[in-house]
């Protein structure tokens, strides 16, 4: 028997001045953009073209080859021809430059301040000043490091800062054009070998479950709304966030045990296995044969021509 | 006498929280038999599967698997191991946990990797259980992007490619649209008419019907309530109605009214006259 105030429809609340919970709704924002990204990136890595047609296998091993060869390069415009060879190929493959390169820009920042910027003062790479950035009378201590009383920028330093920018934004520029033109699961079997199937095998359910726990994560939330009349306060919210954390981590061991019950049931006696599928056709030998040249001309371009220059 | 596939003896299973699981459950399982595991939700019949196939052992009593008792140590390793897992497929009720690969081909090549055949047979295997339960559209996808359905559907091919003797399956037709119902019932029927020992938990009486040569019934106390034919236990209301697999159904007709327990099965039988 239901209760008789079932019956009455209470009437709708006035709604309260909302109490926004930032972090939460962060956190689910940055939830669902990562399954975007993914979902994207995989339609990028389905596209038809050049990069997308290779082998996974091949295209890891040239351009882990090209990163090797980025290292070994003391000169800005090798750098930039090797740069130039990349984003070649990634036109070739159907990838908006714009989206590359807003894939590529976001680090640098961080690179130049943590990286370049010390490594352009004179403190660390003394030469020929060309900015002087101040100078004092007493000098100044940052804890145990005494600075000298006139700071600058030199020469040599600033050519290291931007070989030290452009190695990496060159370095990135390949690996998002890896990324963006393989797909997930290819890339991961790419690195499959004898020595490193636990970690392939592991990487790879890794991904499989993300989504599973994304898709809760934002299940409780949705529910959570749609049961919300009114917002509790803070600190309720913040109880809220914290059982559903707590629900989460509980609910993932709870799948690790079930999955780990499947994969016995399934014959897994502590061995990886995986069947990976390796082609060298023609496109992949022109591929390589382009990486080669291209790494051999850079080189060349960087030793011989280029040879004593500092840039 | 024809050595049984499954006895298992007065097992008891407690949880480490020290639920009950299953009471006192002895169940012997005949080669090629299909035998339905019947009953309402956590009566034990999970367990029940869970402990024949090994994934979880007995707390008290014992369950023997072709002659050898299981146990953690003899299928941690070695060949009685390798041979159980190669002849004992299970279907879990929670396809999610099941399927851990990153695409729906791996999936099903997971299993026949196991085997140590060679690399040639396995893309057969895989091949042909895509083209048998129309999985090639979605080969290369991540089960996570999969319906219900598609997910049960890789679940058993992956089941099929390893080619096991014994099939036990968990809930098969839980989250399944009729039509794909009746697709796993004929599945059934041709793994039956193949030899195969079929081992269905399920609380579906249609499912039940159509499939079991045998079925056994757990109550809700997690004791076996009965066993038998199909047929005579369908039929036996009173049974039913103690196990809560059909309900009391009150409604009136043509000014009467009727009570008379109900469930979706031919077994609604009343005179409205």
């Amino acid at each position: 028997m239901l209760p008789s105030w079932i019956a009455e429809s209470a009437a709708p609340r006035p709604a309260p001045v909302r109490r926004r919970v930032p972090f939460l709704e962060r956190t689910l924002r940055h939830s669902a953009e990562v399954v975007q990204h993914v979902v994207f990136a995989e339609r990028a890595a389905r596209r038809p073209g050049f990069l997308q047609s290779l082998d996974a296998r091949v295209k890891l091993l040239s351009i882990l080859a090209l990163l090797v060869a980025a290292t070994f390069l003391h000169h800005l415009p090798s750098l930039w021809l090797l740069g130039a060879f990349a984003v070649s190929a990634i036109a070739l493959s159907r990838i908006e430059l714009g989206l590359l390169f807003n894939r590529v820009w976001w680090m640098l920042p961080a690179v130049f301040v943590i990286v370049a910027l010390p490594a352009a003062l004179n403190f660390v790479t003394p030469g020929e000043t060309i900015v002087t950035l101040f100078r004092t009378e007493e000098g100044i201590r940052v804890g145990p490091v005494a600075l000298p009383r006139e700071v600058t920028i030199t020469r040599q330093g600033a050519a290291a800062a931007a070989l030290v920018i452009t190695r990496v934004w060159v370095g990135v520029l390949l690996t998002v054009a890896l990324t963006l033109t393989t797909r997930w699961q290819a890339l991961v079997k790419a690195c499959h070998t004898s020595m490193t199937a636990p970690f392939v095998l592991i990487l790879s359910m890794t991904y499989r479950y993300i989504f599973l726990l994304l898709r809760v994560v934002d299940d409780m939330h949705l529910a959570k709304r749609a049961r919300t009349i009114s917002p509790g306060s803070l600190a309720a919210e913040h109880r809220w966030i914290g059982g559903r954390v707590a629900y989460l981590f509980s609910r993932s061991r709870q799948l690790t045990d079930r999955v780990y019950a499947a994969m016995l049931a399934r014959g897994y006696r502590g061995e990886a296995r995986a069947l990976v599928e390796s082609r060298f056709g023609a496109r992949e030998a022109l591929w390589t044969v382009a990486c080669g040249a291209a790494i051999v001309g850079v080189l060349a371009v960087d030793r011989v021509l280029l040879g004593d220059l500092l840039w | 006498m024809v050595r049984p596939v499954f006895r298992a003896e007065s097992v008891f299973y407690r949880y480490p929280d020290g639920r009950l699981g299953l009471a006192e459950a002895s169940l012997t399982v005949a080669p090629g038999e299909s035998v339905v595991l019947l009953g309402a939700h956590a009566s034990g019949k999970s367990t029940l599967l869970h402990l024949l196939a090994g994934l979880m052992f007995p707390s008290e009593g014992s369950v023997e698997a072709f002659g050898t008792v299981l146990t953690e140590s003899a299928l941690r390793d070695g060949e009685f191991a390798r041979a159980f897992r190669q002849r004992v497929g299970v279907l879990f009720q929670d396809t999610d946990a099941m399927l851990f690969n990153a695409t729906v081909y791996d999936e099903i090549a997971f299993g026949p990797l196991q085997l140590d055949l060679s690399e040639l047979d396995v893309r057969r295997r895989v091949d042909e259980m895509l083209k048998l339960l129309e999985l090639r559209a979605v080969a290369q996808q991540s089960p996570h992007a999969l319906s219900g359905g598609e997910k049960k559907k890789v679940a058993l091919a992956v089941l099929l490619a390893v080619s096991p003797e014994v099939l036990l399956l968990d809930e098969p037709t839980a989250a399944l649209d009729p039509r794909l119902q009746r697709w796993f019932v004929e599945l059934a029927e041709e793994l039956r008419g193949m030899g195969k020992t079929l081992v269905t938990s399920t609380h579906d009486l249609h499912v039940a019907e159509e499939i079991a040569d045998r079925v056994v019934v757990l109550g809700e106390d997690h004791r076996i309530a009965a066993e038998g034919p199909p047929l005579a236990i369908l039929r036996d209301l009173e049974l039913l109605l103690s196990v809560n697999l059909v309900h009391e159904h009150a409604h009136i007709h043509d000014g009467v009214l009727h009570i008379h327990p109900h469930s979706h099965l031919h077994v609604h039988e009343h005179d409205h006259h």
